[in-house]
């Protein structure tokens, strides 16, 4: 059961960034599927979770920089304010890189709760700056989305690992 | 540069620590947000940014499209032949009211002509299809496949089957951006069907309310409200909304919750209206 306890703690750094980009690519796509707008309150940011993926697993490949980039692509997509989503991912990430050991030794349902923290810090900074910048009467349970997340974590982090440890891993 | 990846995480990278690149990284972003929303300086930037973003829009369509085509492949035959039945009897019902309509357009424009009055503009009409909902709760927009290539201006309104959508905000070349009217900026002009009474219908971000009608308003539930025309923008005679719920406590004014009539969720095809070029200025 890889899900309960992760056989290997080194970090495999033999392969280059084409999984994670076509990850990335992926999530994005995952990010513009037409939605029910009644439903929009449940939608996860797939980007922001495979990102906080890579972040907590090749952090040498994905760091703030990265994440604010990917973050600027995400206000493109919502036509959200430049910046605004690019903000939050950068301050996310960086969290993220402060428990990245931690995290990185974690099974994916300890990791769980600091998720559901990061994405929580990811709508927190979007609600600050929407604010500040004239939006106002946000609904408040547009936050369930962060939960959707949290357990699209779990799916994706099986996908995930299945594509990251295929290379030669030669353990188990 | 970098330096290339070393086999094992490095413990002290080199360059600018995260704390530094973050810091870096909330300046620009700030720079960014201030320009974009206050200045509204970055359309360009935003124009090209969304151009790139189309080819992965259309990617994210297809597998849809493909279910879709399968769907509709696998109908039964029965179906299709009392669909067909029952739309060539609506066609029929249409023409005939196609035929009232065209008379009773000539006499309004002789009457129109006769009182010196500005003649109604006549709208082109797109079809487009819906290619994204944004996931921002604080945009309630929505994009659709057709841009200023084909002839998509901001300021051109989008409606469906059962009523008004809502309105152009942004147009890139091969997309454009409508904001719902239920879009917190969004206000649309309309006058209740049954009295005639004007008011303004604002989108509070997620729905919709009239304001500024006084308490003892003549409004009741199930009021369908259509679009007044008076701001020259949205024609007359459209259907928005209907009234779902008036309380009317003893304050100066009415709480009005409306529903929006246009039902995006079920089908992803709505019209976008353009005003036509007009052929001559009437006096």
């Amino acid at each position: 059961m890889p899900i309960l306890a992760p056989p290997a703690t080194a970090i495999p750094t033999h392969h280059h960034g084409t999984t994670i980009t076509v990850s990335l690519l992926l999530a994005l796509v995952c990010n513009l599927l037409p939605w029910r707008i009644d439903w929009l309150w449940l939608r996860p940011d797939f980007l922001l979770l495979v990102t906080l993926y890579w972040a907590i697993y090749r952090p040498d490949q994905i760091g703030v920089g990265h994440a604010w980039w990917l973050g600027l692509v995400e206000d493109f997509a919502d036509g959200a304010h430049l910046g605004q989503h690019a903000l939050a991912y950068a301050v996310t990430i960086y969290t993220v890189g402060l428990f990245q050991r931690r995290l990185f030794n974690f099974p994916p349902w300890q990791q769980a709760l600091p998720v559901l923290v990061f994405l929580l810090i990811d709508e927190i900074v979007n609600l600050v700056i929407a604010t500040f910048a004239g939006d106002s009467r946000t609904p408040l349970y547009y936050a369930f989305s962060t939960v959707t997340g949290m357990l699209c974590w779990f799916v994706l982090w099986i996908i995930l690992h299945q594509l990251h440890n295929k290379v030669p891993h030669e353990k188990s | 540069m970098r330096p290339r990846p070393s086999p094992h995480l490095t413990l002290f990278p080199h360059g600018l620590s995260a704390g530094a690149k973050l810091l870096l990284y909330l300046l620009i972003s700030i720079l960014l947000i201030t320009a974009d929303a206050r200045f509204h300086a970055m359309a360009f930037l935003r124009a090209t940014g969304n151009t790139l973003l189309y080819p992965i829009q259309v990617t994210a369509q297809t597998p849809w499209l493909i279910i879709r085509q399968m769907d509709t492949f696998f109908t039964r035959q029965q179906l299709l032949l009392a669909e067909n039945k029952q739309l060539h009897q609506q066609a029929i019902n249409f023409q005939i009211d196609a035929w009232q309509l065209q008379h009773v357009l000539q006499e309004n424009q002789q009457l129109r002509t006769l009182l010196a009055l500005r003649n109604r503009q006549s709208l082109v009409s797109h079809a487009a299809e819906i290619l994204s909902v944004p996931r921002d709760p604080y945009q309630r927009q929505i994009t659709i496949d057709i841009g200023s290539h084909a002839g998509v201006r901001a300021g051109a309104i989008a409606v469906d089957d059962s009523g008004l959508v809502g309105q152009v905000t942004q147009v890139y070349p091969f997309t454009s951006q409508i904001a719902l009217i239920s879009d917190k900026d969004e206000t649309t002009p309309v006058q209740i069907q049954r009295t005639g009474e004007h008011a303004i219908l604002y989108g509070t971000g997620d729905g919709i309310e009239l304001r500024y009608l006084p308490s003892h308003a003549d409004i009741h539930q199930g009021d369908r409200l259509i679009t007044s025309g008076l701001d020259g923008l949205y024609p007359a005679g459209l259907p928005v909304a209907t009234i779902a719920d008036s309380q009317s406590n003893s304050q100066t004014f009415a709480h009005i919750d409306c529903r929006q009539l246009a039902n995006i969720d079920r089908h992803n095809h709505i019209l976008v209206l353009i005003p036509a070029p007009r052929s001559g200025a009437s006096h």
